[in-house]
């Protein structure tokens, strides 16, 4: 806010010499942070940063400027990705891999990473499949320009069938592809448990005993992740894998998210994630997901507990992510909760927090021009920038 | 006798009605007042009021009394309930799977009360109050789909027990589509079989003919007889004399008009194919690639009466002129597709609705054959982001529908005389941050 009052005295209606790297967006509508709509709004960026987000102020005629008669956001964060990676965010051969790099796998130019960006998604969480227990490191990269702005975000975990028991043959995997659809009559849940192989660990048991050994011997990510400096997830989709889950991370003092949990929602379950330092990353949402499991954005959201979206592509569309949240707003979750889940709620997740998800002073200056409300999903991208640059669509179209 | 079955199921979650009316209980009769009326897509009241009677729209009006006792909805936005042109919902699955259907295999056959009734409740809750239905999805032949509304009540909700025939072409069967050579193969079979059942009601046709000119011919002949009875009959005892003297044995004469025309032997797969050639019902192909595109449009193009729909329709616009022309309309499933889609979405893209509408092809936008109708107006709504205008969206999944599949007198519209199928939003219908706050079905409020 201070920062704003400064830029306003800065301005001050004076005509600027011109500068590299500046811009001035000027909106009917600005969605900053916390749920704040400034209408009439402008957004002054800088060097690829927010410099303020003022209301009814006049544009500074020295600088570069964007009339837009719609809204102006900050960029959607698409969590769980694979975007461009292919394969390689699994291994087959071992269980436990806390020093591999999702990063490894960015391919800033490959096409997935182009329709993110045109989906309005300005950040991607590239993130180890849930096939390992301890699947590594993942990263949080721009869409445009190949930034990599964290390549260490998070620590992957995954407590779920899916890592026990492997086959330690080639394998391909789906974000959300065997997970569980929530039962609505409250028969047994069952994630994917085939095919069978015989790849340690293959029991829940085991899978626990071998994260406790991991924390234990208390090196490296393991280390960081129980001092609170770097953020877990943990792949838990059944409701037993989501307590369990709860029950690891207030044991080692972990905090970060569960991945998956379609019945999070649950009761036991909300007290439990109220407990714990840990948030949820539902979905990605499919057509015929029961209301359980569409309602426990609502829940989650009222509990206090922060909530987003997986965005599961490219096996799932970039596009897929604003349908996800529609599918959380048709079953009663409050708008603002479900922008918060696109958002700041993502970013802070994925361990970002800090510098993305919120268009404030000192923020990253990602933005996404919309024709109208972004949870409308009548209104379309008009542009995106990313670091304060027009990215979507490219410069001279 | 399904369709009494259908409906009977027990719906405890609905607030009686009668509690909720005020004064005389008037269960029979519905007011809705909204601020916007849309009567059809582009043409709307403000500030009107829609009366319900015996589930039918009776009366619309902006100056309309309210009887007493009549139970009042009121809204911001009401509209016609939205209707799937393309759905399974409530058909068993094991039907729905089915690739070995015939022509005049029924949709109906395969609804299934007891099946997953969340689902359809669901669908309801989401403004879906009718559907068309198919079985046998992926089916070269998939047999006849039923036009049914969604409601719970226990009368019959079947609106066409006929509502079309189904096929398609070059679909992902188990996984994979054939080559191109086998997906061209397909077309030639549907054309064939179409041609089949042309030909089957020309040999009706003809038999019709046939037996009008024998019968004429009978006649004829008798009437001469009768006339030259005593010469006949005198030829006839000196032909059996002679015969009897010659020692041959004596034979009457035979007469061409012996012979009587025969009906063709009935065939229930011919005879649903050839109501589709003469246009009685539309033909739904499923078909996605410009190769097998351009083949059924030209391989069709010899059947005049044909009632031609694309589903699917991926790769379409390369044909919208000739769409447009034959009025060939479209079914489309604006869904957004990932990586993991089937071989024939391989070029799909969420801009198809709007780019076809503008080229003036008529476009119906559907749930893509499965169980998930309550999706429809979130696939509209995208397709509007995507490029196509909003009363062409609505249209697509209301009176668009109605008119494609012969129930535009019905479904589809709130004009007099159509189902009390009526949608209260709390802002306009396609705007996703909008909640529905009524649903009323035939006449009867199902939610809240």
């Amino acid at each position: 806010m201070s920062l704003a009052l400064l830029a306003l005295a800065l301005a001050g209606g004076e005509p600027s010499a011109p500068r590299e790297g500046v811009l001035q967006i000027q909106a009917a509508e600005i969605w900053t942070s916390g749920g704040e709509r400034i209408q009439d709004g402008l957004l002054l960026v800088e060097d690829g940063r927010v410099r303020a987000v003022s209301k009814g102020k006049q544009p500074d005629p020295g600088l570069p400027l964007v009339r837009h008669a719609g809204v102006v956001t900050a960029g959607l964060i698409g969590l769980r990705s694979q975007a461009g990676a292919g394969g390689e965010l699994q291994d087959d051969t071992r269980s436990v891999l806390p020093e591999a790099h999702a990063v490894h796998a960015f391919d800033p130019s490959h096409p997935d990473v182009a329709r993110a960006l045109a989906a309005g998604i300005t950040a991607l969480e590239l993130a180890p499949g849930p096939g390992n227990v301890v699947g590594g490191l993942a990263c949080v990269v721009k869409t445009s320009g190949g930034r990599v702005l964290t390549s260490e975000a998070s620590l992957a975990l995954s407590l779920t069938s899916a890592a026990l028991g492997r086959s330690t043959g080639p394998s391909f995997f789906v974000f959300g592809a065997g997970e569980a659809q929530a039962q609505p009559d409250g028969g047994p849940e069952s994630s994917e448990r085939t095919p069978r192989g015989n790849r340690e660990p293959t029991s829940y048991a085991g899978a626990l005993a071998l994260l406790r050994r991991s924390f234990a011997a208390g090196e490296g990510p393991f280390a960081r992740a129980r001092r609170g400096d770097l953020a877990v997830t943990i792949e838990a989709w059944d409701r037993h894998e989501v307590l369990r889950a709860v029950e690891l991370a207030r044991e080692l003092g972990l905090a970060g998210a569960v991945r998956g949990a379609p019945l999070a929602g649950d009761p036991a379950l909300v007290q439990a994630l109220k407990e714990s330092k840990l948030g949820v990353i539902v979905g990605p949402y499919s057509s015929g997901q029961t209301r359980p499991s569409l309602e426990s954005v609502k829940t989650l959201a009222a509990a206090g507990i922060p909530v987003a979206f997986a965005l599961g592509d490219p096996a799932r569309s970039p596009q897929g992510l604003r349908l996800s949240a529609a599918r959380a707003l048709r079953a009663g979750a409050p708008a603002a909760a479900v922008w918060k889940a696109l958002t700041e709620d993502a970013a802070k997740l994925a361990g970002v927090g800090a510098s993305l998800g919120t268009l404030a002073a000192g923020r990253e200056a990602d933005f996404v021009l919309w024709s109208g409300d972004p949870l409308d999903l009548q209104s379309r991208v008009a542009a995106v920038y990313v670091d304060g640059r027009r990215a979507w669509p490219a410069q001279g179209h | 006798m399904l369709a009494g079955l259908l409906l009977s199921l027990p719906t405890p979650t609905l607030p009686s009605l009668q509690a909720q009316s005020s004064g005389a209980a008037d269960s029979e009769r519905i007011a809705i007042r909204a601020e916007r009326l849309i009567l059809r897509p582009g043409q709307e009241l403000t500030k009107a009021t829609l009366l319900l009677e015996r589930g039918v729209v009776v009366r619309v009006g902006q100056d309309l009394p309210i009887p007493e006792g009549v139970r009042v909805v009121e809204g911001a936005v009401a509209c016609a309930g939205f209707v799937d042109p393309w759905s399974s919902l409530g058909l068993d699955p094991d039907s729905v799977g089915d690739l070995g259907a015939s022509a005049a295999t029924r949709s109906i056959d395969a609804l299934d009360p007891w099946l997953v009734p969340a689902e359809r409740r669901e669908a309801l809750l989401a403004g879906v109050t009718s559907a068309r239905v198919q079985i046998a999805r992926g089916a070269l032949i998939a047999g006849i789909g039923a036009l049914v509304q969604t409601s719970e009540r226990s009368e019959p909700q079947i609106v066409r027990e006929d509502a079309c025939l189904a096929g398609s072409v070059g679909v992902s069967r188990g996984g994979r589509a054939g080559d191109i050579f086998d997906r061209a193969g397909e077309v030639d079979r549907l054309v064939g079989a179409l041609e089949k059942g042309k030909r089957y009601r020309e040999s009706q046709v003809d038999f019709r003919k046939e037996l009008e000119t024998w019968t004429k011919a009978i006649a004829e002949k008798l009437a001469e007889l009768e006339k030259d009875f005593k010469k006949a009959k005198k030829d006839r005892e000196k032909d059996e004399k002679d015969a009897k003297e010659k020692g041959k044995e004596f034979k009457d004469k035979k007469y061409k008009e012996d012979k009587k025309p025969r009906r063709p032997r009935f065939d229930p797969d011919d005879e649903a194919l050839a109501r589709a050639v003469d246009g009685e019902l539309p033909l739904v192909v499923e078909v996605h690639r410009a190769s097998e595109i351009r083949r059924l449009l030209d391989r069709t193009a010899g059947f005049e009466r044909l009632r031609l729909v694309l589903a699917g329709a991926t790769e379409a616009l390369a044909f919208a002129e000739e769409l447009v022309e034959r009025r060939i309309p479209v079914i489309l499933w604006p869904t957004p597709m990932g990586t993991s889609r089937p071989d024939e979405y391989e070029a799909h893209d969420l801009s198809l609705a709007g780019a076809l509408a503008r080229e003036g092809v008529q476009v119906l936008i559907g749930s893509g054959g499965g169980g998930d109708a309550q999706e429809l107006r979130l696939l509209a709504a995208l397709a509007v982001g995507h490029g196509m205008e909003p009363a062409a969206a609505l249209a697509a999944i209301t009176s668009a529908p109605a008119a494609v599949f012969d129930a535009r007198d019905r479904l589809g519209t709130l004009e007099p005389g159509r189902s009390g199928d009526v949608l209260v939003f709390d802002g306009d219908p396609l705007d996703t941050r909008a909640t529905l706050r009524a649903v009323v079905s035939r006449g009867e409020v199902v939610f809240p």
